[in-house]
């Protein structure tokens, strides 16, 4: 019985940590956070879905599959940023070759690398929680 | 003196996370002690960094000379920013090891696993 | 006053840091770390460090509690035997005097004509708004200028994401 309050208070605070996350990830330029500390606290809203609807659910919104593709295209995006530099003439990851009119002197890449390094940690610490609690997917209903 | 007890307490509890890796038996324990270790360093360093009543290094216009604002020293923040989500990365490994040992010979004790 | 403060929220933080290490019941360690990170979160805030702080606060109290408590059921044996060993003891309390002692030669703490102020964080502080257009001088250092360490870094992380996966993923061998 006490299941019903648990599920209702997550249901409604879910997106409210989702949110926190963006925010946090949009405002590194200017205020404290980035790509690390909202990446983190993306995976504790994941953390408290798989906490309080089991880990059977879970794995059907967000398989393992999906979790690494989604860890490895972080890791690519911040690659490919920087290898974006050296295609407009300038060293790896220097990002005054990127600049134009709508995003001011380095905004674009230093916003580009950002979201990757979210993307890879927000995945890694959900993967990595989602492991731990159902010992490599073998014990799902936990 | 008395300007250097921060300094001196942070290194104190690095030490007693030395203190404690080195006489746990337990793995577990181990690990967690090294999480202490690693969180005495990171406090040792950001002490050196702060600055008598500075704030935070997030200025309000881009150039230092127009809006004149005492900081702290932001270079100790970034390296320590790297040093914590490092640390807690070998802390995920380390437990997926202790895990697997445990599996395989059903005991994380020191004593025991050197039987073996 | 904020030396006293601070001196303060430290002596708290060390008596956690004891109580971690010298307790016998594992599931009271795991807490006694979650509410020793969140000192330290408070402590990084008064030290002006707003960034580390949310970091600390985020990974320490959170993640690592969530991935220490799921790991402690497969350790079924919760009590741990404590022993007091004297010669770790003499070693790392010695060790402890000489760093104390070392400790004397820095700067006093929030000393602005220290030497840890010139140098690269003189041009970084200087230049930031030219070169990156950022206002946050950390996140300016982190993203732009040491910006290669930051790549390594996501690498290790993905590493260890994909360490985790294998090591819970392996197959045994059935001979």
């Amino acid at each position: 019985m006490n299941n019903k309050i648990l599920i209702t208070i997550a249901r409604l605070i879910f997106p409210c940590i989702i949110a926190l996350g963006f925010y946090i990830q949009i405002n590194g330029n200017n205020a404290p956070g980035g790509g690390f500390q909202a990446g983190v606290v993306m995976a504790s809203a994941f953390i408290l879905i798989c906490l309080v609807f089991g880990s059977n659910f879970m794995s059907k919104i967000l398989t393992v599959y999906k979790l690494k593709v989604f860890a490895a295209s972080g890791v690519f995006l911040y690659g490919a940023t920087g290898l974006l530099c050296m295609l407009f003439g300038s060293e790896f990851l220097n990002y005054t070759a990127i600049e134009n009119s709508f995003f001011s002197k380095q905004t674009l890449g230093i916003a580009l690398i950002e979201w990757g390094v979210g993307i890879t940690v927000f995945s890694v610490f959900t993967l990595g929680y989602y492991m731990f609690s159902t010992n490599g997917g073998k014990e799902k209903n936990v | 003196m008395f300007e250097h007890f921060p300094y001196m307490l942070c290194l104190f509890v690095a030490i007693v996370g030395i203190y404690g890796i080195a006489v746990n038996g337990n793995y577990f324990k181990k690990l967690i002690s090294l999480g202490v270790l690693q969180a005495g360093v990171i406090m040792f360093f950001i002490a050196i960094a702060k600055n008598k009543d500075a704030s935070a290094p997030i200025m309000d216009c881009l150039s230092f000379e127009e809006c004149e604002k005492v900081v702290a020293n932001p270079l100790p923040h970034v390296l320590m920013l790297t040093a914590i989500v490092v640390g807690v990365a070998t802390l995920s490994v380390g437990l997926s090891l202790i895990i697997r040992i445990k599996q395989e010979y059903k005991t994380v004790e020191d004593k025991e696993l050197q039987k073996e | 006053m904020s030396l006293f403060i601070d001196v303060s929220i430290l002596i708290l933080v060390a008596l956690m840091a004891v109580a971690v290490v010298n307790t016998k019941n594992l599931l009271h360690v795991v807490i006694f770390s979650s509410v020793f990170s969140l000192l330290c979160a408070l402590l990084y805030l008064l030290m002006a460090a707003p960034d580390v702080a949310l970091t600390e606060a985020s990974i320490g109290a959170c993640v690592t509690t969530c991935f220490l408590l799921s790991a402690l059921k497969y350790l079924k044996d919760i009590d741990v035997r404590a022993k007091i060993d004297l010669p770790a003891l003499i070693v790392c309390s010695s060790l402890c005097a000489l760093l104390c002692y070392a400790s004397m030669d820095f700067h006093g703490y929030g000393d602005q004509a220290a030497i840890t102020n010139l140098g690269a964080v003189d041009y970084y502080k200087n230049n930031y708004g030219k070169d990156t257009g950022l206002l946050s001088i950390v996140n300016a250092i982190l993203a732009s200028y040491r910006g290669f360490d930051t790549f390594g870094e996501t690498l290790v992380i993905f590493l260890a994401g994909m360490s985790i996966s294998l090591i819970f993923e392996t197959k045994v061998l059935k001979k």
